[in-house]
């Protein structure tokens, strides 16, 4: 009598037909339900700005869905971490708060999968402050140099907040919950962080903070300054970095950030310090991957916009007097001494510019006009035609700047990096390795101290003297300019924050004595024609 | 496991024998009812088996018949309603109208050839109509409450005081009437939630009148309406009251009143017993509802409430809902659950516990009103052993005696019914009377080796109630 | 039973269907893109072996970045193997990208082992030479790498698939064939590599810029049994095969002991040594030719020693010592070395030249009994395996990116070639490919290129004798140095 022996529930052919319907029927919600979550939380968001300004600075490139943190975390670290980073916050590190914006210039929102997140974009690196002798007023230089920021302090203190046990869902919830971060977690919200978010952040943290390890063994780069290929070749492709895989040259490849503007005439140009690429679209996807997107979240659409903005983005003109009868007596000797490796300013700049708006007014009523005046003149002749090697590479020899740059760059990076963006239409084709450093036009040069590859020289003026009378240790952080040698301030009061020493590894100021033979006379008038660039 | 089916008593102080001399001991009441020759009773049940209009059909005199042959001592009858706007299910034969008389006066006299009694029960549904039948679609039903009922979401309304005494004159002609259709006594189902519990229960009753309030007001109602059948049948009829021990009104909603408790329950019975007036017997039930876990005891077949709930989608605002939960696959495995877990582990003598303390009281105050009780009865030993230790008089009996309509006389010969062959207390049945033909749907007990096999068994045994048919078949070439 | 007929039609219709949609999803070969540029084909064109050896491409992408551990030498990405990248190329020299189905797969090519670079001095970008000396490649670092990594338990969709989602964006197909199939076939695939090449074990290093060459194909292919042979040798340019087409009159040997006497057959029979099956030769017959036209015309770059340099130039020679070094190697080499003369690309007997005889002994003359006759089916018509008794005498074109010499590597560079052979060094380091201006060849000092992976060679391992070719160690120091200024030009 064992009930096994046949079905007594048997369903009736209804039921049967029934129960078959109603399972297409849950297939059918599955599926629906299932679109639906995909398409939620794969459609991604972001706050689009009209001005390219704006766009800039707080508009996204991607890195959000790679590297990002969501954005009451972001916020919340600073309340966590109170004791070390005081009442300025992320402020400490260099970043530039504005009024009316919840995070620093440089962080970018996006919504993720659902998860509102904030990380890096162009701007946090390429955004120059300065002040004026005995003036307060902070002026900014959007795609100039970030002089303050010190992301070798902000990459530590992530790195060590990644492993930290502090930071943890008790912490972050307790600090997005106090008054200093905007926006409360509710009862749900705070499950969610529970035992979704925190221990996914945790994790990508800690992979991220075991992965830059090396930075650790690394000189402080300073305010200004970054190594940029040494922590790509971890991110991108988990290259050893370990004691015995680097050398310590090549482990200090710090650089100065570089001013971005007038990027279409620098097209063909080897760009980089070390002229490893000629494609600014290259060179922008790449330096974005530095700013945290990766090849799947790159905002490509939000790169180009940037790009077309710093095509045509003027340099920035000198803000403080200029001797233009001194400066005039400079300009042949620039142009003696400079001018074959960097270009000049356009001293037919006004004319051409009278042409050009006579000839866009002609354009506009339908009038002749001859075609090649149309093409709008710039301050600065980029012409390689007239000055053979800008753009070009100089071998190590002899230009003698410090190698740490040139060699972080090296030969197994360039060959890997052909793989990145494959399966795009971005995949870089144009790296490569170099023997020296490039030869890169002066347009603002007054704007993006301090000077040579690695920033070991503070002024234009010092520029010019021979390697041993140039500072040896200096203060590097400071925003005003010294107007007449042109550059920052290092002096002990001029607010600097970094002392730069000369001779640690990577910091090396020798090199580029180019003029420096020159009388004192001669020297003072190519730096006040410099202003003029 | 102990095995309780086949000849002998699993219970070692007792044989079989003993137990079953305990079980056919007559039980006598003071009433006219008299000697019953055993202590098991039919308890109320039925099937729709009648003319739509309340008229009894042959159907219903097989119905009652097969117990009577299988030898009860008693036979309740089904739930009898007192007015149309009482009924809890159509096709059910009334006592409306003294046109039902001769209807009852046959069935009386076929259980009486075979030697049983037979009670007839009066109800009245109160809010807990389950279907209304065309009569009554207009009009909300009487209750002692506007509440509606919380389980099909009946629509009801409080009976006026006026009302009320209409409702007690229904129930004293019903009386009446079944005293002159020759039967034996009659019983007021004032248990599972029909009109009746809808007054005692404090979990129902939330009137402010004199019916309404602490346990005595709401006990008026009985009491008035025991005063008019004795008023009109006199002291010597037998009239005794289905109760519930305990109402557990909150077993769904756990924010509904629980309802009466036990002690409340004993201080009712007491009041009802009129100082020598009122009832001349109780049978003990549990449960403020209709089914409800703990009355009939036992499992639910949610494919069955799946099949046959259907009927009930116009009875009541909450029926789409329920219907709904039974329908999908999680909600139908929670409800069984819950029931199961509000029920709790005991089937058999369910009711055993509550009604010991029911007779210990009543019988402290007239020792000649014996207390039968229901819930789940089926071994010979369990019958006795309550019986013996005082638990109750008598035992009411209405699944298994489904199952086996022989059951007194199985439980004669052994212990229980033999194995497979017994109930199985799944109340299938219960679930297809609302569609189907009253009977045993549990095919596992039924003979064959194949699903045909047993469902031919099975739709066999059903249909027996039809037999003999209304109009015997007679070859009219020979008339 | 009908059932039974029913059942038995429906696992035959999903049997075609698998079948079928398996062959359309994996395996029918989409032809590369037409490439007009040979020296392209040769670094990236199909051979005909990505069934066989293909990795997915995402999964070859990341391998590296997933399992640098395994990787040789400094572990950089696939660098790390020696092999060369070109600037806008997609993949390393020496690999191939051909689509199977739906998938891209990536295989080695003829170019994996026949690249080359050169640096002159230590800063310098590697210059890359077509169809070169594979001076830094690591062949067996490659085979160990995907042995290991097919034992890593960490080979799975779950360590690999992030790794391919954070550089590609996937369609949901794609992943899922990744994660299904493709993930768990590679692993299962390059878990059986491990048995293929486990008589590895016992035999000497290759080193870098070395090989086994026919060893592999002798145990799988021509199934013979392991003989504990040790065929370690130098990886050979293909330049000027030109030089080794038949004549009217004669035909000219190939392979360091001249066991094949034809051009395309080594070709053909390199390809399948690579994991070309008779299936996929028709869709790699045309690049084939490209591969072997190309390397009937490659040469390589023109020597940097000159006489025309400053005196100064580390690169200079003298005209004077060229000269006269043309002269002695007019009288000593020529008749070997020079396509005109006689013995050129013939198998010099083992008792005249004396070099290590470990790769000679390596080919046998069932083994080329058995490729001659190889899978019946199909009509390979190989007609010119040999075994000899010698080895080849080689053109000596491009010597200055050869080093280093003999066909066992054995000797550093060219002044080392013209000591007798108790002079020559009994270890040096090889995988440099920056010049060594003084005695011809690549630097071969233990830190003479900090930049590049180097090997340690010792002479006394088996296979790796320094001994014979004595022709020359007996001239005057003057004459040497001439000689070898003559040398460094070619």
């Amino acid at each position: 009598m064992s009930n096994d022996e046949f079905d007594y529930d048997r369903p009736t052919p209804i039921e049967a037909y029934e129960n078959t319907r109603r399972w297409w029927w849950r297939l059918v919600w599955f599926l629906l339900i299932a679109l639906l979550l995909i398409w939620f939380f794969s459609k991604e968001w972001v706050i689009a700005y009209d001005d390219e300004v704006e766009h800039f600075k707080y508009g996204s490139i991607g890195s959000e869905g790679n590297q990002g943190l969501p954005t009451p975390i972001l916020q919340a670290l600073p309340v966590i971490y109170k004791d070390e980073l005081g009442d300025q916050g992320f402020a400490k590190f260099g970043l530039i708060q504005e009024e009316g914006h919840d995070l620093p210039i440089g962080f970018s929102k996006r919504i993720v999968g659902g998860i509102e997140r904030a990380w890096l974009n162009c701007s946090v690196c390429h955004y120059g402050t300065y002040t004026l002798p005995g003036e307060t007023t902070v002026h900014t230089l959007p795609g100039g140099a970030s002089n303050d920021l010190d992301l070798f302090a902000f990459i530590e203190f992530f790195t060590r907040v990644g492993k930290d046990p502090g930071f943890n869902t008790n912490t972050v919830i307790a600090a997005i919950n106090s008054d200093e971060v905007p926006g409360n977690l509710n009862f749900l919200e705070r499950q969610l962080y529970r035992f979704a978010v925190m221990p996914l952040v945790k994790k990508e943290m800690l992979a991220l903070s075991n992965q830059l390890e090396f930075v650790a063994r690394q000189e402080p780069y300073g305010p200004g300054r970054v190594d940029t290929f040494n922590s790509y070749k971890v991110l991108q492709f988990g290259f050893p970095m370990g004691p015995h895989d680097i050398s310590d040259v090549a482990l200090n490849g710090s650089s100065d950030y570089p001013s971005i503007w007038m990027q279409r005439p620098r097209a063909g140009m080897n760009l980089h310090w070390d002229g490893n690429n000629a494609s600014v679209t290259e060179r922008n996807f790449s330096a974005a991957l530095g700013a945290g997107v990766s090849p799947v979240t790159v905002d490509a659409e939000s790169l180009f916009r940037i790009r077309d903005w710093i095509d045509t983005l003027e340099a920035p003109k000198f803000p403080g007097e200029i001797n233009m009868a001194l400066a005039e007596t400079g300009a042949p000797l620039f142009e003696t001494h400079c001018a074959a490796c960097h270009g000049m300013g356009n001293a037919d700049y006004d004319e051409q510019l009278a042409a050009y708006e006579v000839a866009m007014a002609a354009k506009e009523t339908g009038e002749d006009h001859a075609a090649e005046a149309l093409i709008k003149p710039t301050r600065y002749d980029y012409d390689t035609g007239k000055y053979p090697y800008l753009g070009q590479v100089v071998g190590l020899e002899e230009i003698g700047t410090d190698v740490g740059r040139w060699a972080s760059y090296d030969q197994d990076f360039a060959a890997a990096q052909m793989g990145l963006y494959a399966g795009t239409p971005y995949r870089f084709r144009h790296f490569k390795k170099t023997d020296g450093y490039a030869n890169h036009p002066l347009d603002g040069i007054w704007a993006r101290s301090p000077y040579l590859h690695n920033g070991s020289v503070p002024t234009l003026r010092d520029l010019m003297n021979t390697a041993a009378e140039r500072p040896k240790t200096w203060l590097r952080g400071a925003r005003e300019l010294d107007l007449v040698k042109v550059g920052y301030r290092s002096d002990a009061r001029s607010g600097g924050t970094f002392t730069y020493d000369t001779n640690v590894l990577g910091n090396g100021n020798a090199g580029h004595e180019y003029g420096t033979s020159l009388s004192d006379a001669e020297k003072d008038a190519i730096v006040e024609y410099m202003k003029t660039l | 496991m102990l095995d309780d089916t086949g000849p002998t008593s699993p219970n070692s102080d007792h044989t079989h024998e003993d137990n079953a001399d305990v079980i056919f001991n007559p039980l006598t009441f003071r009433s006219g009812l008299g000697e019953l020759k055993n202590r098991i009773i039919r308890s109320n049940i039925s099937g729709m088996f009648d003319d739509y209009n309340g008229h009894g059909g042959n159907a219903r005199v097989n119905w009652e018949t097969k117990f009577a042959k299988g030898g009860c001592g008693a036979i309740i009858s089904s739930y009898t309603p007192v007015t149309v706007k009482g009924r809890i299910l159509t096709r059910y034969a009334m006592i409306d109208d003294d046109d039902k008389i001769p209807f009852w006066e046959m069935v009386g006299k076929s259980v009486h050839h075979h030697g049983s009694k037979f009670i007839m029960q009066l109800s009245h549904s109160g809010r807990q109509q389950d279907l209304s039948g065309f009569e009554n679609i207009h009009h909300k039903v009487l209750s002692s409450t506007n509440h509606k009922d919380y389980f099909h979401g009946i629509l009801c309304k409080a009976a006026t005081q006026d009302e009320i005494k209409d409702l007690v004159q229904l129930f004293a002609n019903g009386a009446r009437r079944a005293q002159q259709a020759g039967l034996d006594g009659v019983e007021l189902h004032g248990a599972n939630g029909y009109l009746i519990t809808q007054f005692l229960s404090s979990g129902i009753n939330d009137r402010t009148d004199r019916y309404g309030g602490d346990w005595e007001a709401r006990a008026q109602f009985v009491l008035e309406i025991i005063r008019a059948i004795r008023e009109k049948c006199g002291q010597e009829f037998h009239v005794q009251m289905k109760i519930n021990a305990v109402d557990f009104n909150s077993w769904l909603y756990p924010w509904q009143k629980p309802g009466n408790t036990l002690d409340e329950t004993v201080n009712i019975c007491k009041l009802l017993m009129d100082g020598g007036k009122g009832f001349d017997a109780f049978h003990v039930s549990m449960g403020s509802t209709f089914p409800h876990p703990t009355n009939p005891p036992g499992d639910l077949p949610m494919q069955d409430v799946v099949r046959w709930y259907d009927v009930m989608l116009n009875q009541g605002v909450r029926a789409k809902m329920n219907y709904r939960i039974f329908s999908n696959w999680f909600g139908r495995w929670f409800f069984h659950r819950y029931w199961l877990w509000r029920r709790g582990p005991k089937v058999e003598g369910i009711g055993e516990d509550y009604s010991a303390v029911i007779k210990k009281a009543v019988q402290e105050v007239d020792k000649d009103i014996p207390v039968m009780v229901t819930g789940g009865w089926q071994h010979a030993h369990r019958i006795a052993d309550a019986i013996r230790s005082g638990r109750c008089d008598a035992v009411t009996i209405a699944r298994a005696l489904i199952a086996n309509n022989d059951l007194p006389q199985i439980l004669q010969r052994q212990n229980a019914p033999d194995k497979g062959k017994e109930c199985t207390h799944c109340n299938k049945c219960l679930l297809n009377d609302l569609e189907n033909p009253l009977g045993c749907y549990e095919m596992s007990r039924y003979d064959g080796t194949t699903f045909e096999q047993k469902y031919e068994a099975m739709i066999k045994e059903v249909n027996s109630v039809y037999y003999p048919p209304t109009y015997p078949y007679h070859d009219v070439s020979e008339v | 039973m009908i059932r039974f007929w029913i059942w038995l039609r429906n696992i035959l219709i999903a049997v075609v269907v698998l079948g079928v949609g398996g062959w359309l999803l994996l395996l029918r070969e989409v032809p590369q893109p037409i490439n007009n540029d040979p020296a392209f084909a040769f670094n990236h064109g199909s051979i005909g072996n990505e069934a066989a050896q293909g990795l997915p491409e995402w999964i070859w992408r990341v391998l590296p970045i997933v399992f640098p551990e395994h990787l040789p030498g400094d572990q950089k990405g696939w660098s790390a193997l020696g092999v060369a990248w070109r600037s806008g190329d997609e993949l390393p020299i020496g690999f191939s990208n051909k689509t199977l189905g739906v998938i891209p797969r990536i295989a080695p090519n003829c170019a994996f082992c026949h690249q080359g670079t050169y640096r002159l001095n230590a800063e310098d970008p590697e210059t890359i030479v077509s169809a070169g000396a594979g001076t830094r490649v690591d062949v067996q670092g490659f085979i160990k790498f995907l042995i290991a990594v097919g034992q890593d338990d960490k080979f799975n969709a779950r360590n690999i698939m992030p790794a391919i989602k954070s550089r590609v964006d996937m369609p949901l197909w794609e992943r899922v064939m990744y994660r299904f199939v493709l993930i768990p076939g590679v692993r299962f695939a390059l878990k059986g590599q491990a048995e293929t090449f486990a008589w590895m074990q016992d035999n000497p290093t290759w080193g870098i810029g070395r090989i086994d060459p026919f060893n592999p194909v002798k145990y799988t292919a021509l199934e013979l049994p392991d003989d504990g042979t040790i065929g370690n040798s130098d990886m050979m340019p293909l330049w000027d095969l030109q030089a080794a087409q038949p004549t009217t009159h004669r035909r000219f040997s190939v392979h360091w002991d001249g066991l094949l006497s034809d051009v395309h057959e080594t070709v053909v029979a390199g390809a399948i040594g690579d994991g070309m099956t008779y299936k996929s030769f028709p869709g790699a017959e045309e690049n084939l030719k490209v591969i072997e036209d190309f390397s009937n015309v490659a040469m390589p770059p023109k020597s940097p020693f000159s006489s025309d340099l400053d005196p100064g130039d580390p690169f200079y020679v003298s005209a004077e010592a060229v000269a006269q070094g043309a002269e002695i190697y007019a009288g000593l080499c020529a008749d070997c070395h020079e396509p005109s003369g006689t013995r050129f690309r013939t198998p010099i007997p083992m008792v005249e030249i004396g070099t290590d005889r470990h790769r000679l002994d390596m080919w046998t003359a069932e083994a080329a009994r058995r490729y001659g006759n190889y899978q019946e089916d199909y009509a390979w018509n190989f007609e010119f395996f040999h075994k000899t008794d010698g080895y080849n005498a080689v053109p000596l074109v491009g010597l200055w990116l050869k080093g280093p010499y003999l066909h066992n590597g054995s000797v550093p560079n060219l002044a080392a070639l013209l000591e007798a052979p108790k002079d020559r060094p009994t270890e040096f380091w090889r995988g440099s490919d920056l010049v060594d201006p003084v005695n011809g060849g690549f630097v071969s000092g233990e830190d003479d290129d900090p930049l590049r992976r180097s090997w340690k060679v010792d002479t006394s391992v088996p296979g790796n004798a320094n001994t014979g070719h004595t022709w020359g160690t007996d001239l005057g120091q003057a004459e040497k140095g001439a000689l070898l200024a003559y040398l460094k030009t070619l």
